[in-house]
């Protein structure tokens, strides 16, 4: 073949090209949730996990929760989604990544707390 | 002469299949779901890194007091609990971190030396550095011209 013929070869339209070199891992973490009267509890399992990356986010009903974590040749994604009930109030979510472990309260609205309702007797 | 067909449309569909297959293709155990990966205790890695081998293990949830480290026999050996229990007055609605005990031996592939042993517990990841015997370290040999 001709220098001619070389440079007249277009290339394959590979679209992994245009993605990053370090490729991204998704990992689903194991999860434990725990419920009482007032709030939710989660904890995540993220080892490694770096705390500026923790992104949680609330939208209708649907908590999901990621954070990332820089290997030595790859980048893992840790990520889930939870279908949250109508109690919890969206304002009341914290979260604290402890050890490795994502903790994350979801506290419930007022007015879905159980309340007692006295009975009267005339 | 034959050229490559290249359908936009097809080779974006098939990319969405490898990516499918992919999930399910998983390199046991390190890609399997958290909660299959238990069946072998954490994760661990090992590195070369010249002068030192590097160990990491992911042991997220685990206390300092709850690891054990030692060097006996010319074999490095971790130990490890972890107890999840439910927290007083909570109902569980998912439970996949479960106890963990674990126990591991490993013989590394080159001799190190055991005083210069360091074990860090950062972010739920145990990292273990470990100097080579002075012996086992790389060197550079230079090459004269004969």
């Amino acid at each position: 073949m001709t220098n001619a013929a070389v440079a007249n070869i277009t290339p394959h339209q590979d679209q992994r090209l245009s993605q990053p070199t370090r490729p991204v891992r998704e990992v689903r973490p194991a999860v434990d949730v725990y419920e009482n009267a007032d709030e939710l509890l989660m904890r995540a399992d993220m080892p490694g996990a770096d705390a500026d990356s923790v992104k949680i986010r609330i939208e209708n009903s649907l908590l999901t929760v990621q954070a990332q974590r820089e290997g030595s040749d790859a980048t893992l994604q840790y990520y889930r989604a939870f279908q949250v009930p109508d109690s919890v109030d969206p304002e009341g979510i914290s979260a604290e990544l402890k050890q490795g472990v994502l903790h994350v309260q979801l506290k419930k609205h007022e007015r879905a707390k159980p309340r007692v309702i006295q009975i009267r007797s005339t | 002469m034959l050229t490559q067909w290249n359908n936009v449309a097809l080779s974006g569909l098939r990319q969405e299949m490898d990516r499918l297959f992919q999930r399910f293709e998983y390199d046991w155990p390190t890609d399997a779901p958290a909660w299959n990966r238990d069946l072998d205790g954490p994760q661990f890695a090992l590195r070369d890194a010249g002068e030192s081998l590097e160990i990491t293990a992911d042991v997220p949830g685990f206390q300092i007091e709850d690891l054990h480290v030692s060097f006996e026999q010319g074999s490095l050996v971790v130990r490890g609990e972890r107890s999840e229990s439910v927290p007083e007055g909570y109902s569980v609605h998912r439970k996949e971190r479960g106890t963990v005990r674990f126990a591991r031996a490993f013989t590394l592939p080159a001799r190190i030396d055991p005083d210069k042993i360091e074990a860090s517990l950062r972010n739920g990841v145990l990292e273990l550095h470990l100097p080579k015997a002075a012996e086992e370290r790389p060197r550079m040999i230079s090459v004269k011209a004969a």
